[in-house]
């Protein structure tokens, strides 16, 4: 039986600490500096030309307004683009950035931007497709770009808008924790858009494409279908 | 005693051998570890062109139309008139010379077109065509709605009527249709002088495709099966050219335009119209009316019209027909 007081045992235990000592040591050192390679301020002090900011920004620009009519001419007024703009604003900053800047499912309620028919295929059906859920968390900028937002506004045979079309290009850029790979998404919407009983503007129709691709999984993920979606994965 | 001094070297043997194996395995994981992390953080590499290290690839398609979830029937009118004042149309009325029920399925995403030879005998004995100019109410198209549901057995939502200008300016503007003829025509009453095959047709061409009867030698039966055909190949080109939500906005409002409409308003028409541009063409049936020889030169259902009009009403389409 080894005596913990043996002269033997009292030589080896200073050797030891001073081993593990040193393993210690290079782990943390290999740690911080795995730590600071993983974070994305990291960038800002590798290079200089780069700067990091870790706000979001999202810039959804009003493209061309038109108005075609069953009757009367008629026009979307300002207000109308901009209740379109609105409601699309709402959508992206509750369907994307939210999502995205919390890996976590959206929480937000989406009756503001949906009308009765479309929210249920919106957030159960066509879910995959409609929010960024189930990616990695963007830690760093998150850039939400839109090309110019078209409006065209339908009149019904008395001359009176009864809905407009907004079709959106989304570009939307995240750093993630994978370095030098952001999630990029692509997305393609055709949105329908009408006043509901109270005037206010929600989607009533959509039509959407989504591509996402960049770092932080490692398994292609199929996107659900369903009777009003089609999925693929490549 | 050796025994005790025996096994007081062992650990400690035991630890040098440990330390020489793992030491110099657990040194190569550290520095290959410092090596990479700053590799990553000096070189900051990318990956090589058409190489990814990790990726998530997800690609995604979603489409919602709107409008009707249920099954539906529509009627959809052609009138002889020249205009919609009857002192511009000496020569016709406005009889509903092309009648075709739509049966539509928004779930099975399917269709039916049933082709109403216009001289099926309606209610009370008169010809279909004509209950859209006797109408004692005054709303012509829901009278000649009645007549039509009472011949097909279905309830009819809504209907949709062009005249001869209506329709010809209405296909010049959504650009034409792409048909393929399915016989030779030649008539001059119409005009219709056409080779079998692939055809662009303009308005004009349109409507002479339309009106040909005496081309065929059962008449009216195959000139208002050439008008569903003519209904689906429009489709046909509209959806070749894969239009936006924006465009749709455009075409209904041109059909607007250049129809007239009972029981629809433009906002459903949009949902109906974006919802029939989803439809495969294939799933899209087109049959005309069974009828036989009745009283005077009308014409009445023959017996295999109850089986097939049963088919229909249950759910907009055909299934064993």
């Amino acid at each position: 039986m080894d005596d913990p007081g043996s002269p033997s045992a009292r030589h080896s235990r200073p050797r030891s600490r001073r081993r593990i000592g040193v393993a210690a040591g290079l782990v943390t050192v290999v740690a911080v500096l795995g730590l600071a390679g993983c974070s994305g301020g990291g960038d800002s002090s590798a290079a200089p030309t780069t700067t990091i900011s870790r706000g979001t920004k999202v810039d959804l620009p009003l493209g061309d307004v038109s108005a075609a009519s069953a009757g009367p001419a008629v026009a979307v007024t300002p207000a109308q683009s901009q209740a379109v703009l609105d409601v699309v604003s709402t959508y992206v900053k509750d369907a994307t950035v939210q999502p995205l800047r919390s890996a976590k499912p959206a929480t937000a309620d989406l009756t503001a931007v949906f009308d009765p028919t479309t929210l249920t295929p919106a957030t159960t059906t066509d879910r995959g497709v409609v929010f960024d859920e189930g990616l990695p968390k963007v830690t760093g900028d998150l850039d939400v770009v839109s090309q110019p937002i078209a409006i065209v506004g339908l009149g019904d045979q008395g001359g009176n808008l009864t809905l407009a079309s907004a079709a959106v290009l989304l570009d939307v850029k995240g750093q993630t924790a994978t370095k030098n790979d952001p999630i990029h998404i692509v997305r393609r919407a055709d949105l329908v858009l009408a006043p509901d009983a109270s005037g206010a503007w929600k989607v009533t129709a959509y039509s959407m494409v989504v591509t996402r691709e960049g770092g932080g999984l490692g398994t292609p993920t199929t996107t659900t279908s369903s009777a009003a979606t089609t999925g693929a994965a490549k | 005693m050796t025994r005790p001094s025996t096994t007081g070297r062992t650990p400690e043997r035991r630890r040098a051998l440990t330390l020489l194996v793992v030491a110099p395995v657990v040194c190569g994981l550290l520095v290959a570890a410092i090596v990479t992390t700053a590799w990553l953080l000096v070189g900051r590499p990318v990956p090589a062109q058409g190489a990814t290290w990790l990726q998530v690839d997800k690609i995604g398609t979603a489409q919602v139309t709107g409008g009707p979830q249920q099954p539906f029937f529509a009627l959809v009118l052609g009138t002889g008139a020249r205009s919609d004042d009857p002192s511009q149309s000496p020569d016709d009325p406005g009889l509903a010379d092309a009648i075709h029920v739509i049966g539509v399925n928004p779930a099975l995403k399917s269709a039916t077109l049933l082709d109403i030879p216009r001289d099926t005998e309606g209610p009370g004995g008169a010809k279909l065509n004509s209950y859209i100019v006797n109408n004692p109410n005054g709303n012509e198209l829901r009278a000649e709605a009645d007549a039509v549901s009472s011949v097909a057995n279905v309830p009819i939502t809504w209907v949709i009527r062009a005249n001869f200008p209506n329709f010809q300016q209405l296909v010049d503007e959504i650009g034409g249709i792409d048909i393929n003829i399915p016989t030779a025509m030649n008539d001059d009453f119409s005009g219709a002088h056409f080779n079998p095959g692939p055809a662009h047709l303009n308005g004009a061409q349109a409507l002479q495709f339309a009106r040909d009867r005496h081309s065929f030698d059962n008449g009216d039966l195959t000139r208002t099966s050439n008008q569903g055909l003519l209904i689906i190949s429009a489709l046909q080109t509209l959806q070749a050219k894969h239009p936006s939500a924006g465009d749709t906005v455009r075409l209904v409002a041109t059909l607007g335009q250049h129809t007239k409409l009972d029981g629809v308003g433009i906002s459903d028409l949009f949902h109906m119209g974006d919802l029939a541009l989803t439809f495969n063409p294939a799933n899209i049936k087109n049959v005309v009316l069974p009828v036989g020889a009745g009283p005077g030169s009308n014409l009445v259902k023959t017996g295999d019209a109850d089986s097939l009009l049963a088919d229909f009403a249950d759910d907009g389409v055909l299934q064993s027909h």
